[in-house]
């Protein structure tokens, strides 16, 4: 170019407005290369949206005319409540944001909803069920009954959130294309109807000790599981057997615990490819159990192609 | 009970496509890695792509990252850990290039390309303020102020 051919002061004058322009802090390269975010398709900013929490997207607002509204018909709602517990606005109001975020929502397809690590009160729990009740209805055209109905819903976590078990329920029942389901932290066993479009699902949950009617229910919701191709099972879901005041009615052992689910395993031994135990504490009481765990699988896993079990060391006390 | 799963299958020959850059370069890549755009599995299926498919909207330079990081989730026995390295120093590039990778996985509808460039401009996004955003991505046609004041009214807790 032009400037490889100048020589001296001019030449080094230059350079050294460059050098100054380098050291403020610009992050794009000199030639600028324009507004390249705002010519995406709106369905590609999204996209972006989707990782981001309802606050970050909401404050795109502001950036540009273009950018007003974008995020009102954005298909994610990704509301978390304690994550970012430094913001006191998460902490302080965070059903009526909720609420306000809905209200402007014009998305007409919600395919994705998040809840997590939502308010651990009792009065907030009708709020949530209203939320999906309302984001339910104010999607749908048919107003006339009030079940909910998410047609393209495909992704759905609730975590730690105080929830209704029939929400859930119902939310399943009326999203008949929901993909991944996941369900953290939770307090109780729920019932599942519905669920042939699921491919993955992710439960994490307390059983209560010794509890006859959450343990059938336990064997229920996994039979209503049994076509889904990706289950993770979080280890509070497995954890009641080790409860020792509920030996006497129950055998909780985890040898026989499991062997008395072996029917309901048949369709397992026929899928099962891929098993992963994670963070699992290597000391001697939990080695037994995980032996057992691991005869039982293997003797009955046809498919069985991997087994990868990341350990824990104890550490040593001297 | 089945047995059809045995492993003696025989070797099945390298189907290949070329695809054709805006500049006019080609690229060969094997089937099974091109599958992952749905734009390109639509031509398979419907026999479009035996001749190089032109992609007009896409250069030389960004499709060839575009097929090698097909070929890299192609790839057989590379666990998740090393993927996912690899995936980060992937689209640690400039942000014009991270832009050019959305438009193309957009196009192709390659939806891991396409999750994986979004979630980096959505990690720059995060946390700042809009100025900053304004100022990172050269986003003009700002509000007057008093439209802004307007906008922000609108939802003044994302703000606070």
């Amino acid at each position: 170019m032009a400037e490889t051919s100048v020589h001296g002061a001019a030449g080094s004058e230059l350079s050294d407005d460059r050098w100054d322009r380098a050291k403020q802090p610009l992050p794009p390269a000199p030639p600028s290369p324009g507004d390249l975010i705002s010519t995406l398709p709106d369905a590609v900013i999204h996209r972006i949206f989707s990782f981001l929490p309802v606050q970050s997207v909401v404050k795109t607002s502001v950036l540009s005319k273009r950018w007003r509204s974008i995020w009102t018909s954005t298909a994610g709602l990704i509301f978390h409540d304690v994550l970012e517990e430094e913001l006191p606005w998460y902490t302080s109001d965070f059903l009526s944001l909720v609420d306000s975020v809905l209200l402007q929502s014009i998305s007409p397809a919600v395919r994705r909803f998040h809840i997590v690590d939502f308010v651990r009160e009792e009065a907030s729990c009708p709020k949530l069920d209203s939320w999906l009740r309302f984001t339910a209805v104010h999607h749908v055209e048919d107003l006339r009954d009030n079940s909910i109905r998410w047609p393209c819903l495909k992704f759905l976590l609730i975590g730690g959130a105080k929830l209704s078990d029939d929400i859930l329920e119902e939310i399943v029942r009326g999203s008949p294309v929901l993909e991944s389901l996941g369900v953290v932290r939770h307090d109780s066993v729920f019932r599942l109807d519905g669920v042939s479009s699921l491919v993955e699902a992710k439960l994490d949950f307390v059983v209560p000790a010794g509890n006859w009617m959450c343990c059938n229910l336990l064997k229920e919701l996994f039979e209503q599981l049994l076509g889904v191709p990706t289950i993770t099972i979080g280890s509070r879901c497995l954890q009641f057997e080790s409860h020792e005041e509920s030996k006497e009615h129950f055998n909780f052992e985890r040898e026989d615990f499991l062997c008395s689910w072996k029917g309901n395993f048949e369709c397992l031994a026929k899928h099962l490819k891929r098993v992963e135990i994670i963070g699992f504490e290597a000391d001697s009481f939990w080695s037994n159990h995980l032996l057992a765990l691991i005869k039982f699988i293997i003797g009955d896993a046809l498919l069985l192609e991997k087994l990868i079990i990341k350990a824990k060391l104890p550490t040593r006390h001297v | 009970m089945s047995s059809s799963s045995s492993s003696s299958l025989p070797p099945c020959p390298k189907k290949m496509i070329t695809l054709k850059s805006s500049d006019g370069e080609t690229f060969q890549i094997e089937e099974t890695a091109a599958l992952q755009s749905k734009t390109l599995e639509n031509m398979i299926d419907e026999n479009c792509a035996s001749t190089p498919i032109p992609l007009r909207s896409i250069n030389g330079k960004i499709l060839a990252k575009v097929v090698e990081f097909c070929n890299k989730h192609a790839e057989v026995g590379v666990d998740a850990e090393s993927l996912h390295a690899w995936d980060a120093e992937f689209v640690n590039v400039e942000y014009t290039t991270l832009f050019d990778y959305i438009l193309a996985a957009n196009f192709l509808e390659i939806p891991t390309l396409l999750d994986l460039a979004s979630g980096v401009v959505g990690d720059m996004i995060k946390g700042k303020t809009p100025d900053e955003i304004r100022k990172m991505f050269n986003i003009n046609d700002a509000f007057s102020p008093e439209e802004e004041e307007e906008v922000r009214r609108a939802n003044q807790w994302a703000f606070e």
